[in-house]
């Protein structure tokens, strides 16, 4: 995606005019370590979100054309940061907003970023993500999911799963086949595929961390026109590859800003709190903390040298697996961290105290997730030794 | 794609240093500093007249050069400490060795310092040395006065061995400026790690390389995923720390942060496993010593024996957390 490769605004103004708003417009109950927190609606979510792109927010680096603000990677990163400081829910819409997006901005038609942009950033079109199948996890080039040629258009059948959001979802990002699964990562096309096309059915999956919209959906002679198709016949997964380097690299660079925040908010509670404010003088638990904080500074940092990449013409992709991988591994300890040490406080029931736990437990839980999506952590081990140590391969 | 990859003024550095820092192997340390001086490696941090009064992160690619060549002069100790000197040509045009302590136990009476001086590399080879008196205050020794005394500390490195230096009223210049102490503290961690940094990375290539050549099973020992998959572990561990250090050298003078005690603690903390992660890949070969990763190993383990990842890390608590 071609967008300005120098900053556009006054960084100290642009940062100042989005921290101003989100102070002024976050509604208090919807702020993750506020003590009036409770989880918003997915309606009242949308509505947020569909604010925040007014506020400019989100689709910070999208062309005016297609609905967004055409401004450069340092602004989009200076919009992360001021999402990432305060603890705001997460999008609803992140599969449209950081996958679906970049992947049509670089493979899709004219008709389709004329279409199909947009209403992402206004929230009118809710998208899911079709890549996984019982039995393509990490080796995507294994997906059965067929595409089979019909006049003006396709036919598809096959099984997706961890296709989060896909009960409500109005389009998926769907990765098929025209060819057998031996071609490997040959004959692997893209659609976007409309929910409401007949033969769809999706099935939830419940949680083990309880939250809502994990899915698996089944395809069965859904028929989509040719103008569904994303990118090249056949080039389905050149795309898919470039959506996941993105992934990993570009999206959530708010993560290093969040994670100083559920840090902030830490040694705030165990500060403010009687029976947690000795574990602040426990070397044991200040070691662990300064080592976090110390990870929490790579991760921002990661995201700037990101930016700098970016605006100097460099290409990230396998630099993201450095980021994916450390970070989810530290958040992961950070976690961990957090409900060690919130659970000695067993006796306290202040409202500051339980909205901590609460939240902590929530990281813990859903952050079990973040060393397997997006590519687990053996995938990212596999991809530094491969491409950026350049380990000789050997064949068996 | 490294981080010079994207500055060629400092991809450039990295070259000549390479290049100087390879020149100067085996030669002593004297002869060393002149050389080291005469290819401008002393003088990148110096401002005026006598050095090229470079940034911070000039020190980057210098640095990194003489970690990996393992050289026996402190040129980290140099760079970190040339802002104290009014006239630091002696010590940048290599006629004087300038050493320092990262421990001490001294006091101060009359203008003459008495007490030791712990892990202190070459004293027997260098004329001065700088130890912490109090916090914010360092002292600058004349090793040549007859009120000190060396004795070696320990076997871990045989090329730049320490020593515990004794002190009995010598005559010491004190240096009271806490901004130059702090500035000579923050980089002297800084450098540290970059040292350290560099030794991790040049035992991780000695390894990929003997995994490459080396078969077992019917294969190169490089192709097992355990072997492949601890390296990258190792190489990411690395990219962080240099992250850190990157952070460290170019945050404006305002950064409420210790970036500085941060990279001493990860150098601290990755760079001497990497090494003995690098020797265990070797398996037996890595036992003899003609395998030169037991080098490093020595070098990485003893720099980091006066203060420890711990320490370092409690610095950095102090700082997030407050001081207990």
């Amino acid at each position: 995606v071609t967008h300005p490769k120098i900053p556009l605004t006054d960084p100290d103004v642009w940062r100042a005019e989005l921290r101003g708003w989100i102070e002024e417009n976050l509604p208090r109950h919807l702020v993750m370590d506020n003590s009036s927190y409770r989880r918003g609606s997915i309606t009242e979510l949308e509505e947020w979100e569909r604010e925040c792109y007014g506020a400019r927010l989100w689709g910070v680096t999208w062309p005016h054309e297609y609905g967004g603000h055409g401004l450069s990677i340092h602004e989009h990163l200076i919009a992360n940061e001021e999402i990432g400081r305060v603890a705001m829910p997460p999008s609803v819409n992140s599969v449209g907003k950081e996958l679906v997006g970049p992947i049509l901005l670089s493979a899709g038609s004219q008709a389709q970023k004329q279409s199909l942009l947009r209403p992402i950033l206004e929230m009118e079109h809710i998208w899911c993500q079709g890549f996984s199948e019982p039995g393509a996890g990490s080796d995507l080039a294994r997906v059965r999911t067929r595409a089979e040629k019909i006049d003006g258009g396709w036919r598809i059948n096959g099984q997706k799963i961890w296709t989060s959001l896909a009960e409500r979802s109005d389009y998926c990002l769907l990765l098929a086949r025209t060819g057998t699964v031996e071609d490997r990562h040959k004959g692997l096309i893209l659609f976007a595929v409309p929910m409401n096309t007949k033969g769809i059915d999706v099935r939830p999956i419940r949680q083990m961390c309880e939250a809502e919209g994990f899915c698996e959906t089944f395809f069965t002679d859904v028929e989509v026109l040719d103008d569904s198709v994303v990118g090249d016949v056949d080039g389905g997964w050149r795309a898919a590859v470039s959506v996941l380097s993105t992934e990993r690299a570009t999206n959530r660079m708010y993560r290093g800003c969040r994670f100083e925040n559920e840090l902030q908010h830490l040694v705030r509670v165990c500060r403010a709190t009687p029976s947690l404010a000795p574990l602040l003088d426990d070397n044991s638990y200040r070691q662990r903390l300064a080592t976090l904080w110390s990870d929490m500074e790579v991760v921002k940092a990661n995201a700037r040298d990101v930016v700098d990449r970016i605006a100097r013409g460099y290409e990230i992709g396998e630099y993201g697996s450095f980021i994916k991988l450390h970070w989810s591994e530290a958040h992961q300890r950070l976690a961990v961290l957090g409900i060690e040490m919130l659970a000695q406080s067993w006796d306290s029931f202040a409202p500051d105290v339980l909205r901590a736990r609460r939240r902590f437990e929530e990281i813990y839980l859903e952050g079990r997730a973040e060393t397997v999506y997006a590519g687990t952590s053996e995938i990212q081990l596999g991809i530094i030794a491969d491409r950026i140590l350049e380990l000789p391969k050997v064949k068996r | 794609m490294n981080i010079y990859s994207m500055n060629p003024e400092l991809d450039e550095f990295q070259d000549t240093a390479t290049q100087a820092c390879a020149a100067v192997v085996g030669l002593s340390v004297r002869e060393s500093a002149k050389r080291l001086c005469a290819d401008g490696l002393t003088k990148v941090l110096a401002p005026g007249p006598s050095g090229l009064g470079l940034s911070a992160e000039f020190a980057l690619p210098v640095l990194r050069a003489a970690g990996a060549a393992r050289l026996t002069f402190p040129l980290g100790t140099l760079l970190a400490a040339t802002h104290l000197f009014d006239s630091p040509e002696d010590v940048i045009e290599g006629y004087a060795i300038l050493v320092a302590a990262p421990v001490a136990k001294l006091c101060l009476s009359d203008g003459q310092i008495s007490g030791h001086a712990g892990h202190v590399p070459i004293a027997d080879q260098a004329d001065w040395l700088l130890a912490p008196l109090a916090n914010d205050v360092l002292g600058l020794i004349d090793l040549s006065d007859s009120g000190v005394s060396c004795t070696p500390y320990g076997r871990l490195d045989i090329d730049r061995p320490v020593f515990t230096v004794a002190l009995k009223n010598v005559p010491a210049v004190v240096i009271k400026d806490p901004q130059a102490v702090e500035r000579y503290h923050h980089q002297d961690r800084i450098f540290r790690a970059i040292d350290a940094m560099a030794g991790a990375e040049t035992a991780m290539a000695l390894a990929i390389k003997f995994l490459s050549d080396r078969s077992q099973f019917g294969q190169p020992l490089i192709g097992f995923q355990s072997l492949r998959h601890d390296l990258a572990r190792a190489r990411i561990e690395l990219h962080s720390l240099e992250r850190i250090i990157w952070s460290a050298l170019t945050a404006p003078e305002d950064c409420c942060v210790d970036l500085a005690s941060m990279a001493y603690a990860r150098a601290a903390t990755c760079c001497p496993s990497i090494v003995e992660m690098a020797l265990h890949m070797h398996g037996g070969m890595g036992f003899t010593w003609d395998v030169s990763t037991h080098l490093w190993l020595r070098r990485l383990r003893s720099d980091f024996g006066a203060i420890c990842a711990g320490a370092a890390q409690n610095r950095v608590a102090d700082g997030i957390i407050g001081v207990r």
